[in-house]
């Protein structure tokens, strides 16, 4: 078995040789969508190639994301809404909620 | 000259000391050291590492592309993935239906306890209604006989 650095793009895993060669890998099994580039590890066997993507990168993406959101729903609770019967009101305790989910990511403390 | 071989290692051999004066100089320069002995430098120079569609060995002029990304199990066992084996005789990667193919040349004999040959014994040759899939014994390259075990099996 090896493990060799790996990189993909377009859904292609690429390892490169010792003469600083890239090479295609077409039938490496990706454990992630291989939509965006991204950096790994090729785990290759006797039985075939498996990528495992560093997940550092996208995690942080996803943070990022998901606090940004929090944002959104945190100042959309301090909105006065007309409220009719098809909608909602947010919970009279939403901002302090969302505050508590902020400060535990930032803490990453939901990994 | 001590000689084993099977379907997952290959040939090895043992040179031994009373074998140099015979040893053909084109055989020894098949040879290629390994551990507890020599194997066929054909086989040896092969990557552990294979990548599907990169050409890995050249088999009578035609380069070999790999069928897939994996690290096989053994060299040998790598070979014999893509048809390919080593040919006792010439110590060159030829195809499995090659090293099958009989040859007028070569006869196998038995005593009931011991096989004598004119040849190494080539792995994966039909032998006793199956094929040859591993041997040990000794070449004598003073009269060109092996003497030995020969097993008939199956590939797994």
């Amino acid at each position: 078995m090896k493990i060799l650095d790996c990189s993909v793009a377009g859904g292609v895993a690429t390892i490169t040789d010792s003469n600083g060669v890239e090479i295609a890998v077409p039938d490496a099994v990706l454990q992630c969508a291989g939509v965006f580039k991204s950096k790994g590890k090729l785990i290759v066997s006797d039985s075939g190639a498996v990528y495992i993507v560093d997940t550092q990168p996208d995690l942080q993406f996803l943070l990022d994301e998901v606090k940004a959101i929090a944002d959104q729903v945190g100042k959309m609770s301090l909105i006065p809404v007309s409220r009719t019967p098809d909608q909602s009101p947010l919970a009279p305790d939403v901002t302090v909620a969302i505050e508590v989910i902020k400060a535990k990511l930032d803490a990453k403390e939901l990994i | 000259m001590r000689v084993s071989a099977d379907l997952e290692n290959g040939y090895k051999f043992n040179i031994q000391e009373q074998d140099l004066a015979y040893l053909p100089d084109g055989f020894k320069s098949y040879l290629t050291p390994d551990a507890g002995g020599v194997i066929f430098k054909s086989q040896a120079i092969l990557s552990d590492l294979l990548v599907i569609g990169q050409p890995f060995c050249n088999v009578a002029g035609v380069l070999i592309p790999a069928v897939k990304t994996y690290t096989p199990k053994t060299k040998f066992i790598g070979l014999y993935d893509h048809k390919v084996t080593t040919s006792a005789e010439f110590g060159s990667l030829i195809s499995i239906a090659d090293a099958t193919r009989p040859r007028s040349y070569q006869w196998i004999k038995s005593t009931g306890k011991t096989f004598y040959a004119n040849h190494i014994p080539q792995l994966f040759q039909g032998f006793n209604g199956s094929i040859i899939s591993g041997l040990d014994g000794t070449f004598d390259w003073k009269s060109k006989t092996f003497a030995g075990v020969i097993y008939a099996g199956v590939k797994n």
